[in-house]
């Protein structure tokens, strides 16, 4: 087979249910882990990551983890200001 | 004799999954990962994975003699940040991004993927972008 570094669509025609399950928790993972590396530039990325791993493991849903992260960096954020 | 192998490849999780579901993906990777180095890294373990999903994966890796490599992921987490800020895409791409800054620290020569996004970003940091439609890299092929 032709090697070449053109991309394709013939790959989303072929979407299983694993695969689809897998991007939709992808895009939740990226959304929280850019929470906890902002909250941890504020200097709380212990209790950031904490969060993400009861997310990760199945502790709480994503809206539950996402609001608490936005809690926590809004916290952290506003600690910062003072 | 044992063959060195051409290049090494980083494989990213969209393709992974495919090889799971799709016995022409799991062919290819196969072939493909026989030919080459191809490697995961620790990455792949910070994406949430539901178990049933997990385990297949740990089979299909084990089947394809496959270890992980380590990178330091809080560093790449990041370095992804960063991007994603000063380029103003979605965090939804974050974990795609740390993969391939993954594959550029470890030197690989290109990343297997089924994914638009990893597509161009293989592009923009001089990696092979290589996946079943594309086929395998053969020996002695140009690197971009």
């Amino acid at each position: 087979m032709a090697y070449s570094t053109s991309t394709s669509t013939r790959g989303a025609q072929r979407m299983g249910r694993l695969y689809r399950e897998w991007r939709r928790l992808r895009d939740q993972a990226g959304e929280l882990l850019y929470l906890v590396v902002k909250a941890r530039r504020l200097g709380h990325g212990e209790a950031a990551r904490s969060i993400y791993e009861d997310w990760k493991n199945e502790k709480i849903g994503f809206e539950e983890a996402k609001k608490k992260l936005e809690q926590l960096l809004a916290e952290a954020r506003a600690a910062a200001r003072a | 004799m044992v063959q060195r192998k051409q290049l090494c490849l980083y494989i990213n999780t969209s393709m992974l999954i495919r090889a799971l579901e799709d016995p022409g993906a799991r062919e290819f990777l196969g072939e493909c990962c026989s030919r080459h180095q191809c490697v995961v890294s620790s990455v792949h373990w910070r994406e949430e994975w539901r178990r049933n999903t997990l385990t297949k994966l740990a089979g299909l890796l084990m089947g394809l003699g496959i270890a992980t490599v380590e990178v330091n992921v809080e560093v790449l987490e990041e370095e992804a940040t960063s991007l994603i800020e000063e380029r103003g895409w979605s965090p939804r791409r974050l974990v795609d991004l740390m993969h391939v800054l993954a594959a550029v620290e470890l030197g690989c020569h290109g990343v297997i993927a089924v994914d638009r996004f990893m597509a161009r970003r293989a592009k923009e940091y001089g990696l092979l972008y290589v996946n079943q439609y594309t086929g395998c890299p053969k020996d002695g092929q140009a690197l971009p």
